[in-house]
């Protein structure tokens, strides 16, 4: 692991934004944190940047343990922020001369060709570049020290889907090239589905799930039982004359399933499980309809739980 | 260790802003050098040295600090900086610095100009050296301590800056604390330029102390929750936030104004040679000579008695004292007021002794300054000065019935070039245009016409809710002064408004017309002819001539032109403040004035002319005159 947290804790007053997180990033990996807006994604990584301190837990990265992120471990990570607060006055040439002064590892022959590549004028003042070439030269200024990490804070927000399917390409580009771990944070799931290969999903600061972005497919189904069979009596309702359903629920706990969420309709009851791989082929339900959901119905079952 | 790339960034971002910054205090020291050149007792160089750190230091600080520290935080940039390799201790540490260096940089090449002076000319030494770059130093250091502490304040540093003024304010007004005996203000005092020997060390020490609490002060704000507060405040104010601000400091003005207005102010302290308390008054005269004595002590005696009167009528809480002062250079009709700002009590100034002195004059003017004074200026407002004219002029004339006549013949006068009668609202404009006799006995004929109608006492329970009322000195005047409002109080007394209050005027007015129609025949209609004499491109001289219409002068008649130069703006100057020149009256001849006039220049002017028949003066031709 690059970058692993233990029970990560960070409140604001009454307001517990990260409690508890435990993160694993694999080395190599793209890493999608997946969360809705106020999950906590953006306070998780201002921790992982030592932005902030975390008031618990400790953050274990580049095989060192901290409590916060100093200096040295700074210097090997690239950070692209939510926002960017460049100086205005700067241009993208002189940008690079000032972030070079930080990085011991910077290279200012790919800080140019990193430039050219993301179509940046070197010497055009920062206040004249539009959001997205913004976006861009703070990936470039990421990434022109050749970090180990690249973090990235909701990249695409407010990029167009033209200007956000060209940075996410970026992205996986600069992942295969340069062989290094990128975690980004996103509310958007085809981004994660697109680039991700690794997903944590984040919910009022702790994390749902984490794993691999294949096994998560393989790991949450939708079980549809069609009416009459799948009308559960509700708690204070009296069954149908015809013969009791089956306790789903129960069957699905001896099972090892997990149920994410459970919704009735006329046409029957489907639930949203989740379990390991290995256990559903073990589900013998010859009456139920079980399909693949789409990464978006999983998160939103996720969080919804 | 910074990166040197983080100052350089600094210099960059600022460079203008420094040069300019640094030019300016170079250009503010050597124009307090030539202005030193140019006055009459030059100063030492270390004084005009203690004059330019005390002014521009705290400035160049306060700039500085905008510079490095508040440009960051309110344009976000300390938000990138945090995500780089940089602690946010050391970038704050790094433009505290960075900070202090400028501004010693700054304010190096003054000292260096200044000791070079020095010790070409005066005796200048590396002690008293030492002791000059130690409190210029630490006075320096502590301003910048405080500008640090407070651009970390962001939006709530202005609202600061003021409520600590005004607390300086309060402090050095309202209390025997003296804030130039401590600290930073103590460093650079009277003895900055002449103490050679021993180092300040108290003051020092009080200053370094408190730049240390600014600095950490400073420091806890800037990291205090992760930086947080110092980004929150660093946003702009809030429609409601303003609103609140605005609302406190307007209720620290009014209750400072409150506070201040209910501080006694001390008596004036005349050291008089003769000095008289009866009752509630106090007469104090100081004499010109001693064979004054005797005149002196009778005029005491009348004074403190009328003084007494008129409190008792007009049933007034408390009595000014009154300090008379003879001076034997004023005429007999020339009676100053003195200005006492600070010190309770009426001042004036006249020539008692004069054998065509007359008392009633002076009475009426110092009635009319008590009652003035009594009412907090309220009886001098526009609207209710008709009345303080009309009474104070009665007041003095209340023993002298015959005089009567004399008064409604003055009143007719006064009013017998107007088409209706004149609006009492704008009094003021009328009493310039006529003069204050006739103007006074203009006002006296509408208190006549009020008591013909209504009696002594109605009239009496009017001038005491009008002339008598003490309002407030803070904010309870705009509802409590509104009784003492001459319509107020007309309509409330008598039930009149104004239309009838004219109409009752008028008739009054119509009456003592038919009366007294012979006599005011024969007084002159006094008109004032000004021309102005060119005697160069730019320069002019004045000539005027004053004619008494178709009435024959009688005997000898004394013209007086009075005038004087208006600065910019002004509008009017008092009869105190102007020169007189004083001839005979000659209808053929026009009069030049000895002075000239340069083009754009504005003089007030006037004529008055004495009139035996009325016993007072005739005033005519008030002006501005702008030289063309």
């Amino acid at each position: 692991m690059i970058l692993q947290s233990e029970n990560l804790m960070k409140r604001y007053g009454a307001v517990v934004a990260v409690a508890g997180l435990s993160l694993h990033v694999p080395r190599g990996s793209i890493y999608g944190f997946l969360g809705r807006n106020g999950a906590g994604k953006t306070t998780t990584i201002r921790m992982l940047m030592g932005i902030i301190k975390p008031e618990a837990g400790t953050i274990r990265i580049f095989d060192r343990e901290r409590q916060r992120i100093g200096r040295e471990e700074k210097q090997r990570i690239g950070y692209v922020s939510q926002e960017q607060f460049f100086y205005p006055w700067m241009t993208c040439r002189y940008i690079g001369r000032f972030v070079s002064g930080f990085y011991p590892t910077w290279e200012a022959q790919e800080y140019d060709r990193l430039l050219h590549t993301l179509d940046l004028p070197p010497d055009r003042k920062i206040s004249a570049l539009s959001g997205g070439m913004r976006l861009k030269l703070a990936l470039a200024l990421a990434l022109a020290h050749r970090p180990e990490l690249l973090i990235l804070d909701e990249p695409t927000a407010g990029l167009d889907p033209l200007s956000r399917r060209e940075f996410l390409d970026m992205i996986k580009q600069q992942a295969e090239q340069e062989q290094h771990t990128t975690f980004f944070s996103s509310h958007i799931i085809d981004e994660v589905e697109r680039l991700a290969d690794h997903i944590g999903i984040i919910e009022k600061g702790k994390l749902c799930f984490e794993g691999e972005l294949s096994a998560l497919r393989q790991s949450v189904k939708r079980v549809r039982i069609p009416a009459p069979a799948a009308l559960l009596p509700e708690p204070n309702e009296q069954p149908a004359e015809a013969a009791p359903a089956p306790d789903y629920n129960r069957l699905f706990a001896e099972n090892g399933l997990r149920i994410l969420q459970t919704r009735a309709d006329a046409n029957g009851r489907e639930w949203m499980l989740y379990a390991e791989p290995a256990a559903w082929p073990a589900l013998d339900l010859p009456e139920a309809q079980i399909e693949a959901p789409t990464l978006e119905d999983i998160f939103i079952a996720f969080t919804k739980t | 260790m910074i990166a040197p790339i983080f100052i350089e960034k600094e210099f960059r971002q600022h460079r203008t802003a420094f040069l300019l910054l640094s030019g300016f205090l170079l250009l503010s020291y050597f124009s307090i050098l030539a202005a030193n050149l140019l006055r009459s007792e030059a100063q030492v160089a270390q004084e005009q040295l203690r004059g330019f750190i005390m002014i521009f230091a705290p400035i160049a600080a306060l700039i500085l600090g905008e510079l490095l520290i508040r440009k960051e935080y309110g344009t976000k940039t300390q938000i990138f900086l945090e995500a780089l390799p940089l602690t946010r201790w050391r970038l704050v540490q790094t433009k505290f610095l960075l900070g202090l260096a400028l501004l010693a940089a700054m304010l190096l090449p003054a000292c260096a100009i200044t000791f070079a002076l020095a010790f070409g000319r005066q005796q200048m030494d590396a002690r008293f050296a030492a002791i000059l770059l130690s409190r210029i130093g630490v006075f320096s250091l502590c301003w910048y301590a405080f500008f640090f502490i407070t651009n970390f304040l962001g939006r709530y540093r202005f609202p600061l800056y003021i409520f600590i003024g005004m607390g300086i304010v309060i402090i050095t007004e309202m209390t025997q604390i003296d804030l130039a005996r401590f600290g930073p203000i103590a460093l650079v005092n009277e003895t900055f330029a002449f103490e050679r020997e021993n180092f300040p060390a108290r003051e020092l020490l009080e200053s370094l102390l408190l730049s240390l609490v600014f600095t950490a002060a400073g420091f806890a704000l800037a990291l205090v929750r992760e930086g947080s507060v110092a980004a929150l405040v660093a946003e702009k104010m809030s429609h409601r936030e303003k609103v609140f601000f605005a609302m406190t400091l307007l209720c620290f003005v009014l209750v400072g104004t409150y506070v201040d207005a209910k501080k006694p102010k001390p008596p004036f302290e005349l050291a008089g040679d003769i000095s008289l308390t009866e009752g509630d008054a106090t007469v104090k005269i100081l004499l010109a000579e001693p064979a004054s004595l005797e005149p002196g002590q009778r005029l005491c005696r009348d004074l403190v008695d009328e003084l007494n009167a008129v409190k008792d009528w007009l049933a007034l809480e408390k009595l000014p004292a009154l300090n008379l002062i003879e001076r034997r250079d004023l005429d007999p009709d020339q009676h100053e007021k003195g200005a006492l700002d600070k010190s309770e009590g009426l001042l004036w100034r006249t020539n008692f002794s004069h054998p065509q002195w007359e008392k009633p004059k002076f009475v009426e003017k110092v009635i009319h300054d008590l009652l003035a004074d009594y009412s907090n200026g309220r009886a001098w407002l526009e609207g209710n000065h008709w009345i303080l004219d009309g009474f104070a002029l009665a007041w003095s004339m209340r023993q002298h019935d015959s005089l009567a006549a004399q008064l409604w013949q003055r009143a007719l006068v006064g009013t017998r070039d107007e088409t209706e009668l004149p609006d009492v609202q704008q009094w003021m404009l009328l009493s310039s245009r006529l003069g204050d006799d006739i103007a006074s006995a203009v006002g006296w004929s509408a208190l006549q016409a009020l008591e013909a109608v209504y009696g002594r006492p109605q009239l009496q329970q009017f001038l005491r809710r009008t002339l008598a009322a003490k309002p407030p000195k803070d904010l309870r005047v705009l509802w409590q002064g509104r009784n003492a409002r001459s319509h107020n109080a007309l309509a409330e007394i008598f039930g009149l408004d104004a239309a009838a209050f004219h109409q009752l005027w008028a008739e009054k007015l119509q009456a003592a017309a038919q009366q007294y129609a012979p006599a005011i025949k024969t007084i002159p209609r006094v008109q004032l002819r000004l021309e102005q004499i060119s005697l160069s491109e730019k320069t002019r001289r004045l000539e005027y001539r004053v004619t008494l219409g178709d009435t024959a002068a009688r005997g000898e008649t004394w013209v007086k032109f009075m005038y004087g130069k208006l600065e910019r703006l002004a509008m009017y100057k008092s009869k105190q403040e102007l020169q007189r020149h004083l001839r005979k009256y000659d209808s053929a001849a026009a009069v030049e004035l000895p002075e000239t006039y340069d083009l754009g220049s504005r003089l007030y002017c006037g004529v008055e002319i004495y009139n035996e028949a009325l016993g007072c003066h005739l005033s005519a031709g008030w002006q501005i005159l702008e030289i063309k």
